[in-house]
């Protein structure tokens, strides 16, 4: 599609239904919320609609949007971390308490939850990486053109993210290995 | 990362990742696909990476199949509709609200010291003509003649006061005397700025009325009240709103 113009009511629905699955799961991969994914993912396309952004392919589009998104749910989880801190555990456990219950809907595999929480524990930069790559579904060039940072660089933080993760999860003994 | 393969060096992890995400170049991919075959430990390695991959692979289609349900997406996409139409009405009526409360404040305000400084002389003879009047409630004894306009020399509280000042010459008649003084006159803004949002959707009315009354006062004295209301269009307003500069 050329030339998408976000206060277009056909092109936001355009954009919407090929964009928010992918914007969803990057937040949720990132805050491990629910309802905040939900939140972040509208805010990123209420922008766009505000800021009557126009771009001139879907891609370009997606791009900035998931960077809008992904954004917005880095400073979320570095704000509910210094809330945290600040309340103590109660809300602490109230988050696992909510991403444990949403999770049994629809995974139950175990190794996935080991690995989703080995994400959890990496730092930003790793983690941004890492998540546009499994669940934003990009290559490398498109993850750079989001991060603004080389392939080169793209490539090296995966592959510390991946790296984080398997010392994480220690060893890969309870990792599930396809056959 | 610099890529040097051959045979029976082992590659690097980085470049068994950058394989394992399938963006190796051909040539450098049969280099791995030809070494792991007799390499125990980088086959190992790699299938470690690629555990990890297929795994967040898993977690991310059962996420892709939970997400492409269209109950669910077509009722987020309701709740972001409702979103989007609640902050255009805000985020606007917020706005307007109030730089159009500080704007036509501050006009108001010097309207009324001039329509004050003009019109005083006026009411005082209107008096003497018999012409009642219930806006005014107190009579100046000294017949007050504004020589410079006022100007607005101070908005202290942002719209709440403007205090204006000029020069002006007062007569007394029993001393039978014209003496010139500066004076400053202080408009007291009416804090209750009707809380009408005109661009709510549930606005219906053509036009809405603004009541403000301001006392004047002079030297600590409360002098004379002036209370007006003024219908406002709700097209002007719009069109009043869009000229206005961005806070």
């Amino acid at each position: 599609m050329e030339n998408l113009d976000c206060c277009s009511n056909v092109d936001f629905r355009v954009l919407y239904k090929s964009v928010y699955p992918t914007l969803f799961k990057i937040a949720y991969r990132i805050t491990c919320d629910e309802e905040a994914a939900e939140d972040l993912s509208h805010d990123s396309l209420i922008k766009a609609h505000e800021k009557r952004m126009k771009f001139p392919t879907l891609l370009d589009a997606k791009y900035w949007l998931i960077r809008v998104t992904k954004n917005n749910a880095l400073n979320y989880i570095k704000r509910k971390s210094r809330e945290r801190n600040a309340y103590g555990k109660v809300l602490y456990e109230n988050v696992r308490k909510r991403v444990q219950t949403s999770e049994t809907q629809y995974l139950q595999n175990e190794s996935i939850e080991t690995v989703r929480r080995a994400l959890d524990e990496l730092p930003p930069k790793l983690k941004e990486a890492i998540v546009l790559k499994e669940y934003g579904e990009l290559n490398y060039k498109e993850i750079g053109t989001i991060l603004g940072i080389s392939e080169g660089n793209v490539k090296v933080r995966i592959f510390r993210a991946r790296k984080e993760i398997a010392k994480l999860i220690g060893g890969g003994d309870n990792v599930y290995i396809p056959d | 990362m610099s890529i040097s393969l051959t045979k029976d060096k082992c590659p690097t992890e980085d470049i068994l990742c950058v394989y394992v995400d399938g963006e190796l170049p051909a040539k450098y991919k049969s280099y791995v696909d030809a070494h792991i075959e007799h390499c125990q430990l980088c086959k190992a390695r790699l299938s470690s990476l690629q555990s990890i991959k297929n795994t967040s692979s898993l977690d991310n289609e059962a996420l892709s199949g939970a997400l492409s349900n269209e109950t669910f997406l077509n009722g987020s996409f309701e709740r972001l509709q409702t979103k989007l139409h609640y902050e255009r009405n805000t985020k606007h009526s917020l706005y307007a609200k109030r730089s159009w409360a500080v704007f036509s404040a501050k006009v108001l305000a010097a309207a009324a010291v001039l329509a004050f400084a003009v019109a005083l002389p006026l009411v005082t003879l209107s008096k003497k003509a018999g012409v009642q009047s219930n806006t005014v409630t107190y009579t100046p004894r000294e017949q007050f003649n504004p020589i410079e306009r006022p100007r607005l020399i101070e908005n202290s509280q942002g719209a709440q006061n403007a205090a204006f000042g000029g020069v002006g010459s007062f007569s007394y008649p029993a001393a039978n005397a014209t003496r010139q003084r500066h004076f400053v006159l202080e408009a007291a803004m009416p804090d209750v700025i009707p809380d009408v949002d005109v661009f709510k959707p549930n606005f219906n009315k053509d036009s809405i009325n603004m009541d403000f009354s301001i006392d004047m006062w002079y030297n600590g004295r409360k002098i004379v009240r002036q209370s007006f209301g003024i219908p406002i269009k709700k097209e002007n307003a719009k069109n009043f709103i869009h000229k206005l500069p961005h806070p």
